[in-house]
């Protein structure tokens, strides 16, 4: 069972990152939002982002089409929600808000806090998801972090990664009900003379 | 020039299985080096090894600084290093099958506490990788730990686990040895003991 696909998309000069997430359940596992990032195009290897079982029980609770219609929104709103918090942390990342980057990654999703895991094991899992995420944040940084010093140089490169970081944050905020969007660095930052 | 340091041993028998944690320190480019830990489980009832991916512990130039003064000191230095590699695994593991959480939060989370010194949000995420690796080593250890203690000795078997981690957590720091182990068996009245192996009289059958 699987719920319908979210993408955002990030341009900064030739190079296109695509954030992709849906929810998902195999079997009698419990239900999963997976997240992949594509760049131009390559497929890359999907990390599972969270576990919730909610799109099925709100499936459950209501019956014929809409029950349909009730799966298809809350699995939707399921994959923007992790979509969109990469987004916000990729922001976070490039902004080098630290204190709030670690703050992300302590919320609810995580359970960073060994308090708030079960078991031991249950800890480690959780370190292990997000270990997962930060290979991902980390890869896509990476991405626009060298585009953005091929752009702008060594001068102007932590001023525009900042502000890079900056616009992400802000417009994963705004855009959490949109399934799909575009963020062109390029024009927000002032390249797209350079890329075109 | 020293490549690599010797490998340090450190391994728990039980009945039917065993966990080999192992670290060794190697030079990187001739300039730096680090210490890598690597985990493998023995299954002895069918003769089949795992090897886990290797996590990690540290960046360190320390025994290629203490070769400028001679080679056995930079020997000495690696083995510090890989013993202090296992030193962590074996604490983490036990704090983790006695449940101390909070005990081995403050110790693990070295890899990605939050740092106001740190200058980039990536040496953050990269702490948040090894800590990812690390996680996985040591799930396989509480893994293995708990389904051996479970499978032979299912009477008080949680009562076991956490004696094991206790005792671990006494055992854990051996910064002389290269290789030790511990056995967990069946004693004389078929009870759970756990015991260094140097302790434990060996009757061939």
């Amino acid at each position: 069972m699987r719920g319908p696909k979210v993408t955002r998309r990030i341009r900064i000069g030739e190079t296109t990152i695509e954030v992709v997430a849906w929810w998902e359940k195999r079997g009698k596992r419990a239900g999963c939002v997976r997240l992949a990032v594509w760049r131009n195009g390559e497929p890359a290897q999907s990390i599972i982002a969270d576990y919730n079982d909610y799109p099925l029980r709100n499936k459950e609770m209501h019956s014929g089409k809409l029950s349909k219609i009730a799966f298809s929104l809350s699995a939707e709103e399921q994959a923007r929600r992790i979509a969109d918090t990469f987004i916000r942390r990729l922001g976070l990342a490039l902004q080098n808000s630290l204190t709030e980057l670690y703050q992300d990654f302590q919320d609810a999703s995580f359970w960073l806090n060994p308090k708030d895991a079960l078991t031991a094991a249950c800890w480690f899992n959780s370190l292990r998801r997000a270990a997962e995420w930060a290979k991902l944040l980390d890869a896509a940084q990476e991405a626009i972090s060298r585009e953005l010093q091929r752009l702008a140089g060594w001068t102007h490169f932590l001023e525009k990664e900042r502000e890079a970081g900056r616009r992400l944050v802000a417009v994963a905020a705004e855009n959490g009900d949109q399934p799909d969007y575009i963020v062109d660095l390029n024009f927000d930052l002032g390249f797209a003379d350079y890329a075109a | 020039m020293l490549h690599k340091g010797p490998t340090v041993y450190r391994r728990i028998v039980f009945p039917t299985a065993a966990l080999e944690a192992r670290a060794r320190w190697r030079a990187v480019n001739g300039k730096a080096g680090k210490t890598m830990l690597r985990v493998r489980v023995y299954y002895l009832d069918d003769q089949r090894v795992r090897e886990y991916p290797p996590a990690l512990f540290r960046y360190s130039p320390d025994p290629l600084n203490a070769l400028l003064f001679s080679r056995q000191a930079a020997i000495e230095e690696a083995m510090r290093e890989a013993v202090e590699a296992t030193d962590a695994y074996f604490v983490w593991l036990a704090l983790a099958l006695q449940e101390e959480r909070m005990l081995l939060f403050d110790g693990m989370t070295h890899f990605f506490k939050f740092d106001p010194c740190l200058p980039f949000a990536t040496s953050m995420l990269y702490g948040a990788e090894r800590m990812g690796e690390w996680a996985l080593l040591l799930r396989v250890g509480c893994a293995v730990a708990e389904s051996e203690i479970f499978r032979h000795f299912p009477e008080d078997a949680r009562k076991h686990i956490k004696a094991l981690g206790a005792f671990l957590q006494n055992w854990a720091y051996r910064s002389e040895e290269r290789v030790a182990e511990v056995v967990v068996f069946k004693d004389a009245n078929e009870q759970f003991a756990v015991k260094d192996a140097r302790d434990v009289v060996r009757v061939l059958p």
